[in-house]
C-alpha cells in the first residue's frame, strides 16, 4: 500500500531520501472502510488526513432543511482527503467525508504530520505540494461552475473522471454538479440519444 | 566642509531609503508573519531582497492571458481581478484579491502552462513582484518559507472551496447575500457587473436582486 504513496510522493519531491520516506511510512495507519462509513462526521474534530490507496471518499454537507446532501468532492485512488478548514480552525467539521465504496486508506494524524514537517524540509516541501495540487484540480472544479451551464459540466464530468464516473451512485453525481438528480437524468437520455445518433451517422 | 554636507546627505539619504523599504515591505512581513510564529533577521531580509516593487495604473495588466506566469505579485495597495475572456468577447472574473492577497494564475503557476486567465487592476495598485525562481531558491533555502507557503495556499484552497459551495449550495439571492456578508470591502470597490460574472449570474439580474433588497428595507 505505501509504495503506491511513495511513487507519488518521489513524483512531487524528486529528491526526498530513504530516511524521510520510511520516517512518513512509519506514521501512516492503515484503514479499511466498508461502502457507507465514514472517515469523518460532521461535528467531529478532523484531526486525520487519507492517502486513498483503493476506492473513493465523497465530501458531503446537510443542507439547512437536515436533509439534503450536498456532495462537494470526490477523492479517488493516489489522492489525499481531509476536511482542511477543521483541521486547520481546530473546530467541529461542518462537512462530513463518507466512503462511496469499500475503501482501503494509509491515514496520518495531524499531530504526526506536524512533526514531520517540523522535522524534514523536505516533508515540508511534500506538504506545500499536495496542498498546490489540491488547489489546482479545485480550480479547475470552480471554473465548472463559472463558466459551463448543467450539461457542459456534467460532460466535464465524464472526461475528467473518464475512468471512476461509473463507480459513482448517480444521485450523488447531481449534486457534486450543483444540478437536481432529475435534470440528470434527462442529460443523461440526452447524452445516450446523441451518442446512438452519432454512431448510427458513423456506421451508414 | 563640503564633505560633511555630503556625508550628511548620504546620511540622510540612506535613514530615508532604509524608513521607505520598512514601510514596503511592512504589509508582506506582517502577512507571513501571520502564518508563522518568527522570522529571523536573516529571512527577513531575504523578504527585502526578493520581492521588488511596482506600481500598476487601473487598467493596467500585472498577466496577460496566453503567457506563461513567471511572477507572482504581493498587494501592498490595490485591487486585481482574475478573469477569462471569451471568444464572444463576454468575461467572466473568477477572483478578486485586495491588500494583503498574493495574486498569481494558481494553474499556470504549477502545471507552467500559458495562462487562461488574466490579472488585471481595477485600482491604481503598489505591488511587490517575486519571480518564481526567487520563490524556489527561498524555499530552497530556509524551510520557513516552505511553510508559509503551504498555509498561505491551505487557506487559499478553504476560500475557494467556500465559493464552489456557494454555487452549489445557495441560491443566486443567497449568494449575493453570503458575498456581501464576507467582502464587504469589494461591494464598494468592484463595479456591480463584475460581481455579478463572480457569482455566476447576469449583471440585470444582480440589478434586480439589488432593488429588490432595497425596497425590503
Amino acid at each position: 500500500m505505501y509504495d503506491s504513496f511513495k511513487k507519488l510522493a518521489l513524483s512531487f519531491v524528486p529528491d526526498i531520501n530513504e530516511k524521510e520516506l520510511k520516517a512518513i511510512e512509519k506514521k501512516f495507519k492503515p484503514l479499511s472502510l466498508k461502502k457507507g462509513d465514514y472517515f469523518l462526521k460532521a461535528g467531529q474534530f478532523a484531526n486525520e488526513i487519507a492517502f486513498i490507496y483503493k476506492g473513493i471518499l465523497r465530501t458531503y454537507v446537510t443542507l439547512e432543511d437536515g436533509v439534503t446532501e450536498a456532495t462537494n468532492n470526490f477523492a479517488f485512488e493516489n489522492m489525499i482527503c481531509s476536511s482542511a478548514a477543521s483541521l486547520i480552525e481546530k473546530s467541529p467539521s461542518f462537512e462530513s467525508i463518507q466512503a462511496v465504496e469499500a475503501t482501503q486508506l494509509l491515514v496520518i494524524s495531524s499531530e504526526d504530520l506536524e512533526y514531520l514537517y517540523q522535522k524534514y524540509h523536505r516533508c515540508e516541501r511534500l506538504g506545500r505540494i499536495f496542498v498546490e495540487q489540491l488547489l489546482v484540480e479545485q480550480d479547475y472544479r470552480l471554473r465548472w461552475f463559472i463558466e459551463k451551464n448543467a450539461q457542459q459540466r456534467y460532460e466535464s464530468f465524464l472526461a475528467h473522471f473518464a475512468n471512476y464516473h461509473q463507480r459513482i451512485p448517480k444521485y450523488l453525481v447531481a449534486s457534486y454538479l450543483g444540478i437536481t438528480p432529475e435534470s440528470l437524468s434527462r442529460l443523461r437520455q440526452q447524452y445516450k440519444k446523441q451518442e446512438q445518433t452519432s454512431v448510427k451517422i458513423e456506421s451508414a | 566642509m563640503y564633505l560633511e554636507i555630503e556625508s550628511s546627505i548620504k546620511r540622510y539619504f540612506s535613514l530615508f531609503s532604509n524608513l521607505l523599504i520598512k514601510f514596503m515591505y511592512s504589509s508582506i512581513k506582517q502577512t507571513i508573519l501571520s502564518y508563522i510564529p518568527f522570522l529571523s533577521d536573516k529571512e527577513l531580509k531575504v523578504i527585502e531582497k526578493n520581492f521588488s516593487y511596482r506600481e500598476l495604473k487601473k487598467g493596467e495588466y500585472f498577466l496577460k492571458a496566453g503567457d506563461v506566469v513567471t511572477e507572482v505579485a504581493y498587494i501592498n495597495k490595490g485591487l486585481f481581478r482574475n478573469f477569462i475572456r471569451y471568444d464572444d468577447g463576454s468575461e467572466k472574473n473568477t477572483n478578486f484579491s485586495i491588500e494583503g492577497a498574493f495574486s498569481c494564475d494558481r494553474r499556470s503557476y504549477h502545471l507552467r502552462t500559458p495562462s487562461e486567465e488574466s490579472i488585471q487592476a481595477l485600482e491604481d495598485s503598489q505591488i511587490l513582484v517575486i519571480t518564481l525562481e526567487q520563490i524556489e531558491e527561498m524555499y530552497r533555502k530556509y524551510r520557513v518559507f516552505e511553510r508559509a507557503s503551504r498555509l498561505i495556499t491551505q487557506l487559499y484552497r478553504i476560500k475557494q472551496s467556500m465559493q464552489i459551495r456557494w454555487f452549489i449550495e445557495k441560491s443566486a439571492e443567497k449568494r449575493y447575500d453570503t458575498f456581501v456578508e464576507n467582502y464587504p470591502e469589494l461591494v464598494n470597490r468592484v463595479p456591480q457587473y463584475m460581481i455579478a460574472s463572480y457569482l455566476g449570474i447576469t449583471p440585470e439580474s444582480l440589478s434586480r436582486l439589488i432593488a429588490k433588497n432595497k425596497k425590503k428595507a
